[in-house]
């Protein structure tokens, strides 16, 4: 750890802070606008297998 | 038939998946991953059986009270209302006679989930301090002892570390999933991992580094790793400067833990000590998750001190990639808050089992923080994981037996199989039969059930409403909502304990008519309510805010981390982390025991009953290395005993190559649900874990009073097939 910078420690909280606000949109429910914007282009449509899900023991 | 589907947290385990669940005519029919990608993957076989728990015949569906004598299992089904009636006058009997304090309560928030804190409101209220939690062996006695060093339980940044260390931890696809999946997606960007764990564990094998470590040593690890990292200088040394107190002390102390020393003490080659060491301070962002292998030690209080040291040291703490101090969440009312400990007075929480010899998790020290945990972090008591303010659970069980130091005589029981949870059994089941009141919130008869006064049913997480806060471990808030109705006589704890605190006159402490109405007040700090929270989406997490400490200082009494803890100090402990040797391995007992083990259809001591999963495990299994099983002349799938001075455990050899030499591994929890009725407490005495370690102070950790489960002395040996197991369904013919 030693060796990460002032800069470096910035640019890592600010994108860690971005990210946090961008997941914030795509567990909302809106899908209009913004942030529907962001989940479609997020959010890759699932395939039908994955939508089901893992509903027996694996 | 309609059917719908809903968000639900899953409450089969701790982790707290998010999941959905579907319903049909009224039942749950089926629970499926999430319909967003990055939660998708987090859902394991017990989570999918929810339906077949939540439905099962079995399920206690009406108030019972107990009409033989008690453990005979004999119940008459009574209304909610005479139940509530009878425990609030005999509770308050015994109060008027004893005291508040003794009153002792018994619950795991993993279970029980929706308490909000009520059980500590009540209790406060009243004056009992005597609470007590599996999670004084498990994540709540390391958010404790994490507070002394630095004020705050951390939670790693997985998703930005670059280098991740397990002690003993090993996550897998159906146990503790999303670790298991963070796992996975670190080691897929490149991120190191690093495992310490004596036989070679799944994690293990695909480890970059595995140290097959002897159970019980990772306090001299930590010591032999710090040592390769001060020699090196590999620690930060500005961050030690400005924010650390001790650091002299603790260096000297390092000293005298020479890496030919650690090799001996821990088995593991000090070439290799030194380049996990080497490996985990360099990292550009490294952390050292939560682990419950070192949560229940007899060096346990050093060895999660060590753990917060590393991290501090190698400038770990609180930054990107490392572990970060969240603090309250900010827009959703903490338990720590509704709990009302400044309710309690100084004298009653004085009274606290295990103030006076074990206080590291117990009010004694939660006081000691007090106002510095007001000043960083915004209100003075911060129960992070429940497991803050604890008594400690061994006095309380003593003091119920024999009534020193002063009687304990109502126990309740909430989502918590009390009997089998903690170390020495025997003790606590001559605590239960020494008390006047036993009350049990459940949702199946366990043997704790089988021992109580009266028996409430309890609900599921598909029948209620929640937001799944961690217990302030993160700052996430999840949704889980309801979905199908409770059976008609069960309650949630919430009911129980705000019904009890009418019954006690503290109603104007809980105003609250609804489940929805205290969350709508635990929201309120936002401006919301539950219906605008369930409108709006199922996740939010709070913004993250990095190196806090710059602004605030951190929650200890020096304001910095404290290498050397000033609190252990006041207490008359060493305030330096050291190592202390378990109990020594004798020629009559030459093994050591390594228990506690989670198997992954099962949580703790539940879902036995649940055919799906125990079909994945119908019997326990004692681990063995090939050359020990050759030594004992013992062969895969005979009936073994693992036998210790203090008891007895049958169950079914699995001879394993990764297995470490010398050690044998006990599964946790075990009983036998499909023996009610045939075997006394249905099993509980033949293959539970908890009867074989003692809570002797020759067993327990100095400074919390937790137990040595993970290498104490024991034996095997061959035994017949027991013939309680002849009428099980899962035993017959093996």
């Amino acid at each position: 750890m030693t060796q990460r910078g002032a800069v470096r420690h910035r640019l890592l909280e600010l994108k860690a802070s971005v990210m946090v606000r961008v997941a914030n949109r795509l567990f909302t429910f809106k899908q209009t606008g913004l942030d529907g914007y962001i989940k479609r282009l997020m959010l890759k449509q699932p395939s039908k297998r994955e939508r089901v899900g893992p509903s027996k023991p694996a | 038939m309609s059917s719908e589907t809903k968000y639900s947290v899953c409450t089969i385990c701790d982790i707290g998946c998010q999941l959905r669940s579907e319903a049909e005519g009224g039942k749950v029919k089926r629970v499926i991953a999430h319909d967003n990608p990055m939660l998708a993957s987090n859902i394991c076989f017990k989570g999918v059986a929810a339906p077949s728990i939540h439905n099962h015949e079995d399920r206690i569906r009406t108030p019972l009270k107990r009409v033989g004598e008690r453990g005979e299992d004999k119940w008459e089904a009574i209304s909610y209302e005479q139940a509530m009636t009878e425990i609030a006058e005999r509770l308050k009997t015994v109060v008027d006679e004893y005291g508040p304090e003794s009153f002792a309560v018994s619950t795991s928030g993993w279970n029980t989930q929706t308490t909000h804190a009520t059980d500590r409101r009540f209790m406060n209220l009243l004056g009992s301090p005597n609470w007590i939690s599996g999670v004084s062996l498990c994540a709540g006695n390391t958010a404790a002892v994490n507070k002394l060093t630095y004020g705050w339980f951390p939670m790693g940044d997985f998703g930005n570390a670059n280098c991740i260390v397990l002690f003993g931890h090993n996550p897998r696809k159906h146990s503790w999933t999303p670790i298991y999946n963070q796992l996975n997606a670190a080691r897929k960007r490149g991120a190191k991992i690093i495992v310490l764990d004596p036989r070679v564990s799944d994690q293990a094998e695909q480890s970059d580094l595995h140290l097959r470590v002897r159970a019980g040593t990772d306090a001299a690890m930590c010591l032999g790793w710090l040592k390769v990292i001060f020699d090196e200088h590999l620690y930060d040394e500005a961050f030690v400067r400005d924010w650390c107190v001790g650091f002299e002390e603790l260096k000297a102390r390092v000293d005298e833990y020479p890496l030919d020393r650690v090799e001996a003490i821990t088995g593991v080659d000090q070439a290799l000590i030194a380049e996990a060491a080497r490996m985990y301070a360099t990292a550009d962002g490294a952390i050292i998750p939560w682990t419950p292998i070192t949560d229940m030690q007899i060096s346990s209080t050093s060895a999660i001190r060590l753990h917060s040291i590393l991290r501090a040291v190698t400038g770990n703490l609180d930054v990107v990639g490392g572990e970060t101090l969240g603090g309250f969440n900010q827009s959703y009312i903490p338990e720590s808050e509704l709990a009302l400990h400044q309710a309690l007075s100084d004298e009653q929480k004085a009274k606290q089992l295990g103030f006076d010899d074990h206080p590291a998790y117990t009010y004694r020290v939660a006081e000691m923080l007090k106002d510095q945990t007001e000043k960083v972090w915004g209100y003075p008591y911060a129960d992070i994981v429940m497991g803050c303010h604890m008594a400690n659970p061994s006095n309380v069980f003593r003091a119920m037996a024999t009534g020193d130091p002063y009687p304990v005589k109502a126990f309740f029981v909430l989502g918590n199989n009390a009997l089998m949870s903690y170390p020495n059994q025997h003790q606590i089941l001559k605590a239960m039969m020494n008390q006047d009141l036993i009350v049990a919130h459940e949702i199946f008869m366990t043997p704790t059930a089988m021992l109580a006064d009266y028996v409430l049913p309890g609900d599921v997480f598909t029948e209620r409403n929640h937001i799944a806060d961690s217990w302030s471990w993160t700052t996430r808030l999840a949704l889980s909502q309801k979905i199908v109705e409770p059976p008609e006589g069960a309650s949630s704890t919430f009911e129980f304990w705000r019904d009890l605190a009418n019954a006690f006159g503290f109603g104007e402490h809980f105003p609250w008519g609804t489940l929805e109405e205290l969350l709508d007040y635990r929201l309120s700090r936002s401006g919301r309510t539950f219906a605008d929270f369930e409108q709006a989406g199922y996740m939010e997490m709070q913004t993250p805010e990095f190196r806090k400490y710059r602004k605030t200082g951190f929650a200890t009494p020096s304001g910095k981390v404290e290498l050397s803890s000033s609190i252990l100090d006041e207490l008359g402990f060493d305030p330096l982390p050291y190592y202390r040797e378990g109990p020594a391995l004798s020629e009559a007992y030459p093994y050591a025991v390594f228990s506690g083990v989670r198997e992954d259809p099962f949580f703790q001591t539940g879902q036995r009953n649940i055919a799906e999963l125990r079909q994945r495990c119908p019997v326990p299994s004692i681990f063995i290395h090939p050359t020990d099983a050759e030594k004992e002349a013992l062969v895969e799938g005979d009936w073994v005993k693992i036998q210790t001075a203090y008891g007895e455990v049958t169950a079914k050899l699995a001879v394993q190559a990764s297995m470490k030499q010398g050690h044998l591994r006990v599964p946790h929890g075990w009983w036998y649900p499909e023996l009610r009725g045939k075997v006394a407490l249905a099993g509980a005495f033949l293959s539970s874990d908890a009867v074989l370690c003692s809570d002797d102070d020759e067993f327990l950790d100095h400074e919390q009073g937790i137990p040595h489960f993970k290498g104490y002395p024991g034996r095997i040996i061959k035994t017949q097939k027991p013939a309680d197991f002849e009428s099980s369904a899962y035993a017959v013919g093996s």
